[in-house]
Formats: C-alpha cells, sequence, structure tokens
C-alpha cells in the first residue's frame, strides 16, 4: 500500500480494531515517510543531525525522535510553506503564559477532523444528534486562528444535528442563560443528546452554578464529553469521581454517560476516551508511548512515566511524536475487557513542577549598583 | 504540632508530639551547664568517636556526603578548624591571658536555633555540632526529608565514652543539648516560637526559607548567621585542558556535579572552558564517557517530575537551536549543553551541565555577583591560580577550590567563620588591680 493510502485505511476506518503488532508496522510505515519532510525546517533538522538519527536505521516507534511539548512554544516547528497556512492554533498558555503555535494546512487540518470523527463515532456512533455546548458561540469563532477550547468545540460538532451553546459571556465573565438551556431540555429531553464543554468550565461555570440554584435538569439520554485538563480542579480538590458525580445528578443521568477525553492541541485530532472500564484507547492512527522518567525508556505494564503521544495526521507540523509533560499508568495492550485492541492507558496527573528546594535554589543574576 | 525526635538525650524514631517549645526549652536549659563544664578537647574526642563509628557503618556510608562527614569529623580537622576559627581552643575552656591582666573567654551562645534546607542530609550534623564545639544548646529543625536521615546519624552519637585527664565523659552529655525537630515549615506560630527562643539563628536554605524565617521576631541579642541560595561553576585554563591531568580534572568534574543531585549551593551548574588545542566538542564527548562510567557505579538518579521535565525542555531547546549544541544521554543520566553566551544559566540539577568557551578565564569576572559561592578550578598556574582567585572573591565568590572538592565542606564557609560567631567574647581585664 501506498503511504497516503495507509494513512486514510487508517484515518477513516474503523479504529481500535487492529492489533498491536500490525498496528505498530503501519504506523512505522509512515512515521518514517514523514520524518524525512521534517528536515525541511532547520531546527528539526538540527536536532536530527545532533542525535545523529538515521532514519532508515528506526526499527521501532519507540526509537522515533520525539520533540518536548513546549517546543512549540518557543520555535516555529512548521513544515509547510506560509502560504499552505490555513490556520494557526493556538493553546491557552496557562503555565508559561506563552501559547504553543501550531501550524495546520488545509490537509492535516483535514486529517485532524477525520481521526476525531472516527474515533468519537466509536463511542457515539455515526448519527448526528442535538448537541449542547457548555460555552458560549464566540469560543468557535471563524477565523486564522483558533484556541484549543475553538478547536475541540469545532471537532465534536461534527456530531450535531443542531448546536445550542448555552453559555453567555458578561463582561468576559461566561454565564448560563438559564432560559435557554430549560428550552433545550423541553424541546430535546427525550432524545439522544451529546453535551461538551471544557472541564473547568463545566464544572466552575455551570455545574457548581447550577447546584448553588439547585436547577436540577432531566435529560437522561446524554453523553457528556468533556476534555481539557484537570489542572485547576487538581488545585480546587476536585476529583474526577465527584466531577462525574455531580454532572449526572445534575442531567439526571448514569455516571457512565459522563466521559472525559484526554487531547491537547499540539495533538489535535487525536483523543484517547475513557471506555466504560476507565481505560484510555488508542485509536488506529495515532500511538503513546508511557516514557520511564530516568530512562526515558518505554515502562512496563502497570508502570508511570511522561505520555508520548504519536500521530500520522499531521504533514504541516512534527506531530509524529510528542513528548507532553503529562504523567500516565500504562495498563495493557490488546486485552480490554471492552474489545478495543491496541495499547490502553490512565491519564494520571499532570507533571508535578514543585521542586525541593534547597541552598542551592538560585539564579545567579547580577546585583544592582554592586 | 512540633514532632521531636531527639530530646533530652533520648531518640525517638517516631518522634514525640509538643503543641510549642516550652518542653524543649526546659530541657535544654536543664543540660546547658553539664556541657559547659566539658573541656572542648572532651567534646573533639566524643566527636573523633562518632566520626569511627559511622566509618563501620555500611548502611550510613551509602548515604550521599557520609564518607566526608566521617573525615571532616576527625580530631585532627576539627581541631584545625576550631583554631582557624578562635585562634586558640582554649578561650572555649578559660579565661586565657592575652595581654597584662586582659583575658578573654568564648562564652557560649546559649541555644542555636538551626532551620537545615532537605537538599544535602548531612548538613544537619555540620551545624549542630558547630553549635555543640562552642557549647551551646541546640534546637535542630530539620526538613521532612531528611529527619530519617538525621535521626540515624544522631543515633550514632549515643553511647560513647571518652578517657580525659582521668575522667571519663559520656556522649549523652552531648545528645542532652541537642532538640531533634520537624514541623511543617509553613507553620508561623512556630517558625516564630522557635525564632524567639534563640540566642543564635543558622539558616540553611532557599530563598523563600531564608527570606521568611529572617523575618521572624527575634532577642535583640540574637546573632544570625543565614545560608541563604548560593550558585557555583567551574573553570578550566588552558595549562589544565592541554595537562596530562585533564583526564582527571574532567573526572573530578563530574564527580563535583553528581554530589547531591547537583543541588548543593556548591555544586556546579556551568564549566567556563579557555580556548585550548582541544576542541569544545572533543572536550564534551570526553565529558560524555566521564558522565558514562560513573553512570555505572551511580545510576540511581532519583529524579524528581520537576526536575526531569526541566531537563527534557532545555534538552529540546539546545537541539532544536541552529547555534547551540548538546551532548546527551539515552536517558537522563547526563546532559551537556554547549553555547557561546558569556552568561550563568538557570540551574537545571539533575546532571546538566552547561559549557561555554572563552579566550582567558578571567572574563568571567564580570558574571560574578554576592551570589556566587564556590567557584571549582583546574588549573596548573598558581599564581593565575590566585590572581583570578583575588579578583573573583573581590566581587563576591566566597570560595575558589580545585575541581573535585566543590562540595567539601570547610571552614570558612560562605564567606563566614561560623563557629567564631556562634560564641560571646568576653572579657576580663584587672591590670593593676592588685
Amino acid at each position: 500500500l501506498e503511504i497516503a493510502e495507509i494513512i486514510d485505511e487508517l484515518v477513516l476506518g474503523e479504529q481500535f480494531n487492529l492489533n498491536q503488532k500490525e498496528k505498530e508496522k503501519l504506523l512505522l510505515k509512515t512515521i518514517l515517510s514523514q520524518l524525512d519532510s521534517n528536515m525541511e525546517n532547520l531546527n528539526i533538522k538540527s536536532m536530527y543531525e545532533k542525535l545523529g538519527v538515521d532514519i532508515n536505521s528506526i526499527k521501532t516507534l519507540e526509537q522515533v525522535p520525539y520533540i518536548p511539548v513546549n517546543m512549540f512554544k518557543s520555535f516555529d516547528l512548521r513544515i509547510c510553506t506560509v502560504e499552505q497556512i490555513a490556520r494557526v492554533l493556538h493553546s491557552s498558555a496557562t503555565t508559561t503564559g506563552i501559547p504553543s503555535k501550531i501550524y495546520l494546512d488545509k490537509k492535516t487540518s483535514i486529517r485532524q477532523i477525520q481521526g476525531l470523527i472516527s474515533t468519537l463515532s466509536n463511542f457515539l456512533g455515526s448519527k448526528r444528534r442535538p448537541m449542547l455546548i457548555i460555552d458560549d458561540v464566540a469560543s468557535n469563532k471563524k477565523g486564522d486562528s483558533i484556541t484549543a477550547r475553538g478547536a475541540a468545540i469545532r471537532g465534536v460538532s461534527a456530531f450535531a444535528s443542531e448546536i445550542c451553546y448555552v453559555m453567555d459571556k458578561d463582561l468576559d465573565e461566561l454565564k448560563v442563560n438559564i432560559d435557554r438551556l430549560r428550552a433545550f431540555e423541553l424541546k430535546h429531553k427525550d432524545e439522544k443528546i451529546i453535551v461538551y464543554g471544557f472541564t473547568y468550565i463545566l464544572w466552575s461555570k455551570f455545574l457548581k452554578v447550577l447546584k448553588k440554584e439547585q436547577i436540577q435538569l432531566n435529560i437522561p439520554n446524554i453523553k457528556l464529553l468533556h476534555s481539557g485538563g484537570w489542572k485547576k480542579l487538581t488545585y480546587e480538590k476536585v476529583e474526577k469521581k465527584v466531577f462525574s458525580e455531580t454532572a449526572a445528578q445534575v442531567f439526571n443521568t448514569k455516571v457512565s454517560n459522563i466521559i472525559d477525553f484526554y487531547g491537547m492541541v499540539e495533538q489535535l485530532g487525536v483523543v484517547f476516551i475513557d471506555c466504560e472500564y476507565g481505560h484510555k484507547h488508542v485509536p488506529n492512527f495515532a500511538e503513546i508511548i508511557i516514557r520511564d522518567i530516568q530512562t526515558l525508556e518505554e515502562v512496563k505494564f502497570g508502570g508511570i512515566g511522561l505520555i508520548e503521544v504519536m500521530s500520522i495526521l499531521g504533514t504541516s507540523y512534527p506531530s509524529q511524536a510528542i513528548l507532553t509533560e503529562d504523567i500516565g499508568v500504562f495498563i495493557g495492550i490488546d486485552d480490554c475487557p471492552c474489545g478495543r485492541c491496541g495499547k490502553y492507558f490512565k491519564f494520571k496527573s499532570r507533571v508535578d513542577k514543585a521542586e525541593i528546594r534547597g541552598c542551592g535554589d538560585t539564579f545567579a543574576e547580577r546585583e544592582a549598583g554592586r | 504540632m512540633i514532632n521531636c525526635y531527639g530530646l533530652n538525650g533520648e531518640l525517638y524514631e517516631n518522634g514525640m508530639k509538643f503543641r510549642d517549645f516550652h518542653e524543649i526549652e526546659i530541657c535544654l536549659n536543664k543540660n546547658f551547664a553539664e556541657l559547659h563544664e566539658f573541656p572542648v578537647q572532651v567534646i573533639m574526642l566524643i566527636i573523633n568517636e562518632y566520626s569511627k563509628k559511622i566509618a563501620k557503618n555500611r548502611e550510613l556510608l551509602r548515604m550521599e556526603g557520609v564518607p566526608f562527614l566521617c573525615f571532616y569529623l576527625k580530631k585532627v580537622n576539627i581541631e584545625k578548624q576550631l583554631n582557624l576559627n578562635l585562634g586558640n581552643i582554649e578561650y572555649l575552656n578559660n579565661f586565657v591571658e592575652i595581654e597584662d591582666g586582659k583575658y578573654i573567654k568564648a562564652q557560649p551562645k546559649g541555644i542555636v536555633c538551626h532551620w537545615i534546607a532537605g537538599n544535602v542530609p548531612t548538613l544537619g550534623i555540620y551545624s549542630v555540632l558547630e553549635g555543640i564545639l562552642c557549647k551551646n544548646s541546640n534546637i535542630l529543625r530539620v526538613s521532612k526529608r531528611s529527619v530519617n536521615d538525621v535521626y540515624k546519624l544522631l543515633k550514632l552519637f549515643d553511647n560513647i565514652e571518652v578517657e580525659y585527664d582521668g575522667n571519663t565523659y559520656a556522649s549523652k552529655t552531648i545528645l542532652k543539648n541537642i532538640a531533634l525537630i520537624y514541623f511543617d515549615s509553613e507553620d508561623d506560630k512556630l517558625n516564630r516560637q522557635m525564632s524567639l527562643k534563640a540566642d543564635a539563628r543558622i539558616v540553611w536554605g532557599g530563598r523563600s526559607a531564608v527570606d521568611s524565617i529572617s523575618l521572624l521576631p527575634k532577642k535583640t541579642t540574637c546573632k544570625d548567621i543565614i545560608f541563604g541560595p548560593k550558585y557555583s561553576f567551574a573553570v578550566f585554563d588552558k595549562s589544565a585542558i592541554e595537562s596530562n591531568d585533564f583526564d582527571e580534572y574532567l573526572e573530578n568534574l563530574v564527580t563535583d556535579i553528581i554530589a547531591f543531585n547537583q543541588k548543593a549551593c556548591s555544586s556546579p551548574q556551568v564549566l567556563f572552558l579557555e580556548k585550548s588545542k582541544i576542541s569544545i566538542d572533543e572536550i564534551s564527548k570526553m565529558l560524555s564517557l566521564k558522565f558514562e562510567k560513573i553512570n555505572k557505579r551511580y545510576n540511581n538518579l532519583e529524579l524528581e517530575q520537576a526536575v526531569a521535565a526541566k531537563i527534557i525542555n532545555v534538552r529540546g531547546e539546545y537541539l532544536l537551536s541552529t547555534d547551540k549544541m548538546a551532548y546527551i544521554s539515552k536517558g537522563l543520566q547526563y546532559t551537556i549543553l554547549i553555547d557561546k553566551e558569556l552568561k550563568l544559566e538557570e540551574a537545571i540539577t539533575g546532571r546538566t551541565i552547561f559549557i561555554k568557551e572563552i579566550d582567558d578565564i578571567m572574563e568571567v569576572c564580570p558574571l560574578i555577583t554576592k551570589n556566587i559561592q564556590t567557584i571549582g578550578i583546574a588549573s596548573k598556574n598558581n599564581k593565575k591560580t590566585l590572581d583570578f582567585a583575588n579578583r573573583v572573591t573581590t566581587f563576591g565568590v566566597d570560595r575558589v577550590v580545585k575541581i573535585g572538592y566543590m562540595n567539601f565542606y570547610d571552614s570558612p564557609w560562605d564567606g563566614s567563620l561560623i563557629m567564631s560567631e556562634l560564641v560571646r567574647w568576653c572579657s576580663v581585664n584587672i591590670n593593676g588591680m592588685m
């Protein structure tokens, strides 16, 4: 098969049906063909040369050189020409204040949407449904650049037969429009509904508000998808279990209908959705390697480490292997009781940035006026 | 709540709980006089025996910094340190006549309170024994991370007896003057209470710890000895690089880097190389081999997530930059980063060293601030070394030591002769009175 055909088959075909060995073979062949064009970027070329990367001698996915996720903040890691850029994605820049810049050409953008739809279809079915977005309409505004939030909304909205944005922006503050929410509920309460929101917004601006106002919804047939990280909620000491139970209670649905998915702006189109056993699965067109924090080798089953996300979706930026600052637990391969093939894992936390401080904890700044 | 692991000569593995310092203070005050009666020679003999006991304990010897601690605590070294600090150790025992009818004596300060950083487990022992040698009582507040190590080290201090001038002396008396405690560093109330008990405060720590403790209320007579955050680096001159000993210098540099996870104030973070006939790339490759060699012996990195993330990011930056270079291990065992900017880099730690080439080692002088503690040097030219030391110490550096010795605790430390500050200099002047 030609590379383009492999990509189409892996992205558009049924997901989670390839066993690990078969999948790795196809992914490796595709990724190695993409690494050559990465060298068009001088920074990537510099990196490959310094690491002595010989593409022809790479025999496993683990050997593919990865890029630390923060490098998308410091470097213009663009493979396509300026004219080919269809859109620039920006991360939320919560930790460093500097956002990532991800350059997307048309082809990458389409493949990302295809990948997302392909993955979500496996969990939601392919029929379009009414969709409640826990955000304001401006978050998905059209333009040359887009935020991670907007990109995620755009992706899931492919599953919508009708979209209702339930929040309004009032002086930069998101507020629930209760009338709009009630109208949506009244109209669709007996139908199968999809709800989507960023985890933190869902919790702080929606679930907490409805609970406080003692507003009880009755939309039991929902699939509530949420993503966007737990950092702020961890800070507020909200655990995933509490979150899911609260959401289920507010919508009057089962906890199993509250679905967390893990993804990142640097790997748009690749999402890892919790199956009914609480495991995150990797779609056919992507891979994860959980790397030990000391040796950087892949951990064994049960091992904890940094999550590397690999993907064949991008041709306008080096998406083949990105080492995240997230910690995951490698659970198994090909044998999840849910029946999905490939690797499966659990998201654990963001990297703990707290460091033991001691007498060496200084930066040797020049003292003014010495 | 205070967790007290050592009080009144007894050590408690699980600690005793106290709401405040009341009982601790009573015990220390009660035991103070007995220690005061000990000749300093007895204290030195006991510490010497203590050093021998540690040297026989295989478990403790595996703890980082303990082999050097054994050497440091030997009588010959302690006596040398005391003489350097006080001029004459007899000042600790008696009024010594220094001129006609004028006598001076070094009396203890009283209660010395130590706040010890968690990055070097042996630091608490050095600090507290300096307090003891000056016959002070001590409240030793250690970090949660090192409390177990300090407990194990202090445990060996018990049951030592020495003979001096026909009398027998027991280490218990010394142990009775050490209260080993831990409480949450954020506990403002306990920090204040401890501070108010102090006749001298010794603080070892990072910026936030030092700043917050410095601001605590204290007695007007209290003496502060602050060992705040410091930065260290290394320089190799041409004569060293082109010498037959260069290989050894690199090995010594690696030893300095790996000690205390490179988190000590004396750990080198940058290496400045004087231009020589060996290229910076060749040197980096040689250094890589030294790291590989030492990794076989010290392969447990114990990297914190935060440090690992910093290393991964800085590696990414140097690998992707077209004007920088990196030599790295497959895992995070070592990271060598090369660039041309003449500056000191933010400490990454975890066996990460920045290398920069310069024409002359004197070029580092403009980088010196009062934050620089140690410069590890490799040079075959003594005069040049002394000239260099004179320049850099003028601007702020406290120590210039040969490479391989950067982390060896010594006196003076951080510009201070600590023991000279843990006594009150008292005088008697009776000239012409008799």
